[in-house]
């Protein structure tokens, strides 16, 4: 009978005897902005208590699509900034200003904080997350797993 | 009124109906197509096609000759026509080496189209001279599977959805079988008689399999949903331009379109959403669900329903979360394919029907929307 065939053979990967195979990178178009973020305007921003403004222009220089992983790792540096900063009761608020594309980004963030913990941020974390699942349901986790352009 | 049907147990993943409505062909999520007939309110098993060596999945009735086309991950198609009775397949040479993952008659129903794993799809025809089916390929930019097809009314143009993000049109041309001089469509302006000619691409930018793609009845219009929860409408009256609207839902996995306005959704959620596509101002926007049932659902008597529920879920005895495996929704799992079942007089879908992996065939009245 079939019981003892290998399983072995399930982990060839076949694909690489095929001189065109898919490469996931291919698909994502990546550029450099150009510009690059001044991280001492959007603290002050954020001891303003202006937070809202922090992210949009940490946003609105798309971090996502940035090829340079310096200012990736700098933006995601100053969002967990701007979470750990904002009080529980001022998250809605700020939420609710932000359109659909940007509400996914910041949802991304929120997922990129838990892989690399700090003291005291992934409860912070929980709480951002409750908040933008509210607004945008499950559709904002979905592109979060599904989108190759990553924070 | 939704009505509805249960065959399986087991996942039922494609459906096709006869065209006179009284059959329908369904697979169990094995390498059997099962032919039902409908008998008052009940569907009885009528045959068992069983030719393919692995999975069906995907099967198409086509409704001018009343030929059942079905696929399989064996990498095989074939053609079953009714003789005498008896339904005799005909093996179709598709040459891909992966699965086959879809198959679409085009509406002429002298071709049909299968899309596969091997980063193609096979448009093939019947050629008298050796009595034999045999196929074109189309394989560029296709980067990876094929997932789903869909045929433009005009019996050339072609939709094609892949894993590699993207939405195409081809032109699926044969000589063999089209008249010599296509008629031009809203698509191009270029002839579009070779086969393979790619007519548009487009992605909604971020990652996400594309998992359905439909034209509109008038065929001016593709939408597609794809894994990033979106769904997106482009429109050949205006400059092919597209929009995306990125849902709250889960990713839905299929959809039609009810009229030239309407779209109807469905997939991991369980329930069909109704979207409204504005020609004029070129706005999509959610409407409502078409599912409306709001309590839970109670099939049969509590202790049979709990039995059968120990059985389909593999849940124990004293475990209490039981009640919660039932969702709200008719469908108790992801809606995998909608079909349409009847046309109104104007050309929009009356009534469609949908199956998913709970093995339900659910029927829901679109009258309203088209």
């Amino acid at each position: 009978m079939a019981t003892n065939v290998s399983s072995g053979f399930r982990k060839i990967d076949i694909d690489s005897f095929n001189d065109d195979v898919f490469k996931e990178d291919d698909q994502v178009v990546s550029q450099s902005s150009g510009t690059s973020l001044d991280d001492k305007e959007i603290l002050q921003l954020c001891s303003a208590g202006k937070h809202y403004e922090a992210i949009k222009s940490i946003f609105d220089l798309q971090p996502q699509s940035s090829g340079d992983s310096a200012i990736k790792e700098l933006a995601f540096n100053l969002i967990m900034q701007v979470f750990l900063a904002v009080k529980t009761g001022d998250i809605d608020r700020i939420v609710d200003k932000l359109d659909t594309d940007q509400i996914d980004l910041l949802m991304k963030y929120v997922y990129k904080g838990f892989e690399s913990p700090q003291e005291g941020s992934s409860s912070n974390l929980l709480v951002w997350h409750d908040k933008i699942f509210r607004k945008s349901g499950h559709g904002a986790i979905v592109r979060v797993l599904t989108d190759k352009k990553k924070v | 009124m939704t009505q509805v049907n249960v065959f399986t147990s087991e996942p039922v993943p494609c459906h096709s109906f006869s065209p006179d409505r009284s059959k329908v062909a369904i697979s169990p999520n094995n390498n059997e197509v099962h032919i039902f007939k409908k008998d008052n309110s009940k569907w009885l098993q009528e045959t068992v096609l069983s030719q393919h060596d692995l999975r069906v999945t995907s099967i198409d009735w086509a409704q001018k000759t009343n030929k059942i086309v079905s696929c399989s991950a064996d990498k095989n198609a074939y053609v079953w026509s009714l003789d005498n009775g008896v339904w005799k397949p005909t093996l179709v040479i598709l040459r891909i080496h992966r699965a086959a993952t879809v198959v679409r008659w085009s509406p002429n129903a002298d071709k049909f189209a299968v899309g596969s794993g091997d980063r193609t799809i096979s448009v093939c025809f019947f050629e008298e001279a050796n009595d034999w089916w045999i196929c074109k390929h189309i394989k560029k930019p296709i980067k990876s599977t094929v997932t789903c097809l869909d045929w433009h009314h005009n019996n050339i143009l072609l939709a094609c959805g892949s894993t590699d993000y993207r939405a195409r049109i081809f032109s699926a041309y044969v000589k063999e079988v089209d008249s010599a001089n296509p008629e031009p469509s809203e698509w191009s302006s270029k002839p579009t008689a070779s086969t393979g000619n790619l007519i548009g691409e487009w992605t909604t930018g971020g990652g996400g399999w594309v998992h359905g793609v439909a034209f509109s009845p008038d065929g001016s219009k593709l939408a597609w949903v794809s894994h990033d929860s979106s769904i997106s409408v482009v429109d050949a009256k205006k400059n092919q331009a597209f929009i995306t609207v990125k849902t709250p839902d889960l990713p839905y996995l299929t959809l039609i379109w009810s009229s030239n306005r309407f779209i109807i959704a469905a997939g991991h959620d369980c329930c069909p959403m109704l979207y409204k596509y504005d020609e004029n101002s070129g706005k999509l926007e959610c409407l409502e669900k078409l599912d409306k049932s709001t309590k839970k659902e109670t099939d049969g008597f509590s202790a049979m329903r709990k039995f059968r529920e120990l059985d389909k879920f593999a849940i124990s005895l004293n475990d209490n979360s039981s009640s919660d495996s039932i969702s709200d929704t008719i469908h108790q799992n992801s809606i995998r394919e909608i079909r349409a079942h009847s046309l109104s007089k104007s050309g929009g879908v009356d009534r469609i029907s949908t199956v998913g992996l709970d093995g339900k065939m659910v029927f829901w009245d679109t009258s309203r929307y088209v």
